[in-house]
């Protein structure tokens, strides 16, 4: 369950539209920001895949330009990786013979 | 306060500590005592930015990675490749031990390292006795560190005589090369990222840095933002994720772009936009291959070029009006910086194209200031550090000597302790020809490290036909299984970043460390300890003691810190003393004190401890300049090695298009690039579960009216022949690439979906790079949407 710490760059005159529907989104934490239009919110998602979607939903709202990764904490996700519990790719075609 | 909490607040201080905010509930003292028990300082390892970062290590393991807010790179930001590639540290796909087969249609086996370094030893002793020194070869990597590439050409040309030395910056990066030595005199940029944040005016051309270099677009995006007066002019014939940024986006017909270069020039010098003092100061105009010319000459050779004839030949939307306003734009801003990448460089005139974008900043004086720069982007973490400072290519030696100047030869040599004549004077194959010399069997042995030239070749399948000769041995080092491996006979399963100790050398001249911090999994080495063992087999094998006199100084050094330190103190204090880049300030001892790294010229460690220089040439600023300037009243001291005349040189250079155009049989320009989660030929992010759920296969983009005429609609799977191959993707229609123009992301490893048996093996005649960046195809629909899956190879 990955936790990511993101600096959201918003127009600063838009900061209550923002705001208003990331308040909405479960996932979303926001912890605080500059009035110069950054603002800081943590991640906290199920999957990995999940928060790229929480993300996409993000980066749609009117007035955010861009949603920026600084941090990213999935130790449980390396663990299972380690486990064998979780493959992370896996082979899709027929192997081509030389 | 549960761990998770821990976690979530260290992640909210992170990302608060970026933009400088203080956050409530003194989250300080709590992030103290949370999540990782040790944070590792290093580099990132997917592109040449060189975010610094830290590897938090839990209970030993990998568990997450963070930027550093202070870092003078990416002040903290990393993008989703660099924040998770430490999954690949561990993956169950790694290659754990080496494997060997004596035919290519065998399966592999397992062998020891012994068994294969034996082997490694007689297939390169034996081609040498049956074929001569130039009958081997080595093909590296821009993802090597210094120490590996250094070691590895050392061997090659002290060793068994050849310079048989190449890498894939060859395909990426030498055009660039070719133009700051023909311009300035010097490799590699005068300036740093540090002027993104002083510039007032930003020329991007051929480069989508929006996906290839996220990380330094955040900075423009950030500059821009905060000072909505930048302008940022883009010039590219697609729309991509870059031209978001942009004021004024010029989309031009592909190759035309060496006319819209003149055509600025005529432009600034016909509103006597120019820097006339700078100009006499510090520049000579030259013609052809160096005569000298006067400005009159070189402004009338412009007249080929007036706004008016140039948007004829650009086409798009080139109009005299955008031409105007983009040369004023650049003269007029108090800080003009350019950046490009593979747009310019991956092209038959590439190194030409170079010239002119640095024409432009000669012409103005938009240079050696704060804010000014002609920078060009890099596409890999040690191209720079590595293979052009490092001697990674068939003409270099390391310290930026050419091999065909007998002195600096022999200062080689001589610091090498080898007798002189040792190495050849005459450069060794380039890649295209190393390839070629593949395919024709007269290259017997090559050794492929870190790279996998058999999807990253442009016309693909015509050198993979060479690779897959039985008399031609192939031997990769890798972390992974590639479509290279897959036509190799011996494969040596190596160390990956974190996992080794070394030396990269970003875009602006920085030495970064990153030490090791975990294991290797199961019987995986670093590169220098292979290196070194296969060359004291080859000694005995060829009965020459000066192949074993080249890793002497490391025999017995354990390979994770004392052997690269060992072999970086030799390169720098003995082969940059006296050189452009002098590293011989960097030592490990100030780097690790340094993990921002050191820029360099960086004589003394006092000197490095500072940083190094930020900006060459300019007296006050960098060491060399004051040494060299011997009573010079200038400001600026260009004392590149290429210009024994101290000049800037201002090339006439004519406008020359692509060397395959449309035609009727192929009416359709292709070019290709990168995507922002994906890295090289995704051997490495295809296995990142996040990064390969985003873009799991590659498409080809259409513009809609193209798309309209041809009966496309969106996700119809679409065929692209070249006179070379072709290959198949689902369509996306956008206003991206140009009426006429189709483009494809290059990363995909699957066989229905390599771009590169497509892609055009032209190359630069100056920089013998590769025009990857246009040739002509033809498109149709095939079918309507088909259902795709991801391909990686495996063993």
């Amino acid at each position: 369950m990955p936790i990511g710490g993101f600096v959201i760059q918003i127009d600063a005159a838009a900061r209550p539209e923002v705001l208003a529907p990331l308040g909405k989104m479960p996932e979303v934490e926001v912890y605080g920001d500059d009035g110069k239009g950054n603002l800081v919110a943590v991640l906290d998602c199920d999957t990995s895949q999940r928060m790229e979607k929480v993300v996409e939903e993000i980066a749609a709202v009117g007035g955010v330009f861009n949603v920026g990764l600084v941090y990213i904490h999935a130790e449980d996700e390396v663990a299972s990786i380690a486990a064998g519990d979780y493959v992370p790719s896996r082979r899709t075609h027929p192997r081509r013979e030389q | 306060m549960d761990r998770r909490d821990f976690i979530k607040r260290t992640a909210a201080l992170t990302a608060a500590s970026y933009v400088g905010i203080n956050l409530p509930h003194g989250l300080g003292n709590l992030a103290q005592g949370a999540d990782a028990e040790t944070w590792v300082a290093g580099t990132c390892r997917l592109c040449g930015v060189g975010c610094r970062l830290e590897l938090g290590l839990s209970k030993g393991k990998p568990v997450a990675l963070r930027g550093i807010a202070d870092s003078r790179t990416n002040l903290g930001y990393l993008c989703m490749k660099g924040t998770l590639f430490y999954q690949l540290i561990g993956h169950p796909d790694r290659l754990t031990q080496p494997l060997y087969r004596a035919r290519k249609d065998q399966p592999f086996q397992a062998i020891s390292w012994e068994q294969a370094l034996d082997i490694a030893a007689r297939e390169f002793a034996g081609a040498v006795k049956a074929h001569g020194n130039d009958s081997v070869a080595y093909y590296g990597s821009g993802q090597c560190l210094t120490e590996e590439t250094y070691l590895f050409q050392k061997v090659m040309r002290g060793g068994l005589q050849t310079n048989n030395v190449e890498g894939n910056p060859r395909l990426c990066m030498a055009s660039a090369v070719g133009g700051y030595l023909s311009s300035f005199g010097a490799d590699e940029p005068i300036g740093s990222y540090a002027d993104i944040e002083k510039a007032e005016c930003f020329f991007l051309i051929g480069s989508n840095m929006a996906e290839a270099h996220p990380v330094v677009f955040r900075r423009l995006l950030k500059r821009k933002r905060e000072n909505p007066a930048v302008k940022v002019i883009n010039a590219d014939p697609r729309i991509s994720p870059t031209s978001r940024l942009a004021d004024l986006h010029l989309q031009f017909r592909p190759g035309t772009d060496l006319a819209l270069l003149n055509a600025m020039a005529w432009v600034i010098l016909e509103e006597k936009l120019h820097d006339p003092a700078f100009i006499d100061d510090y520049c000579v105009f030259k013609a052809g291959k160096g005569d000298t010319i006067d400005l009159a000459a070189f402004r009338a050779s412009l007249d080929a070029y007036t706004p008016e004839k140039t948007a004829a030949i650009c086409g798009g939307n080139i109009t005299p009006g955008v031409i105007r306003t983009a040369a004023r734009w650049f003269a007029r801003s108090a800080g003009t910086m350019s950046l490009w990448c593979m747009g310019i460089n991956q092209r038959r005139q590439g190194v030409w194209a170079n010239n002119l974008i640095h024409n432009l900043h000669l012409l103005t004086g938009q240079l050696c200031k704060p804010g000014a720069d002609s920078f060009s982007l890099t596409g890999q973490p040690n191209a720079c550090g590595g293979v052009r400072e490092g001697g990674g290519l068939c003409h270099i030696l390391p310290g930026h000597r050419p091999v065909v100047k007998d002195a600096l030869r022999h200062q080689v040599e001589d610091a090498w302790g080898i007798p002189r004549g040792r190495i050849p004077a005459k450069p060794g194959l380039h890649t295209m020809a190393m390839f070629q010399g593949v395919n024709e069997g007269k290259v017997k042995a090559i050794w492929i490290n870190c790279t996998s030239p058999a999807q990253s070749l442009p016309n693909a399948d015509l050198y993979r036909k060479g690779l897959r000769r039985d008399d031609v041995f192939v031997l990769c080092t890798d972390i992974f299984p590639t479509r290279t491996t897959e036509l190799a006979n011996l494969i040596l399963p190596t160390a990956f970043h974190f996992e080794k100790t070394g030396v990269y050398g970003c875009t602006e001249r920085r030495s970064q460390l990153t030490p090791k911090a975990v294991d290797a999994p199961g019987q995986a080495k670093p590169e220098v300890w292979i290196v070194r063992e296969w060359a004291q087999r080859l000694a005995k094998e060829l009965g020459d003691p000066v192949i074993a006199r080249t890793v002497e100084p490391f025999a017995g050094l354990e390979p994770d810190a004392a052997l690269p330190e060992a072999i970086w103190n030799e390169y720098t204090q003995k082969l940059t003393g006296g050189r452009d880049n002098d590293l011989r300030g960097a030592t490990y001892k100030v780097l690790r004190q340094m993990p921002d790294g050191v820029q360099w010229p960086a004589p003394t460690e006092a000197y490095a401890l500072t940083g190094g220089t930020v900006r060459k040439f300019v007296r006050g600023l960098d060491p060399i300049a004051d040494e060299e300037a011997k009573g010079s009243d200038k400001p600026f001291i260009f004392y590149g090695p290429a210009h024994a005349d101290r000049k800037l040189y201002i090339w006439q250079r004519k406008y020359v298009g692509a060397a395959e155009e449309p035609d009727q049989d192929y009416p359709v320009y292709l070019s290709n690039g990168r995507i922002v989660d994906h890295w090289h030929t995704s051997s490495m992010t295809g296995r990142i579960p996040a990064l390969m759920r985003a873009n799991p296969y590659a498409y080809i983009e259409i513009n809609p009216k193209d798309a309209a005429r041809l009966g496309i609609a969106p996700n119809d799977m679409v065929e692209v022949e070249s006179r070379r191959g072709k290959t198949t993707f689902p369509a996306k229609v956008i206003e991206g690439p140009m009426e006429g123009m189709v483009f494809v992301y290059w990363h995909d490893m699957d066989e229905e979906r390599m771009i590169n048996k497509v892609t055009m093996d032209a190359y630069d005649p100056g920089s013998k790079e590769p025009e990857f960046k246009i040739s002509a195809c033809r498109i149709r629909r095939v079918s309507g949407p088909k259902a795709l899956k991801p391909f990686i190879v495996k063993l």
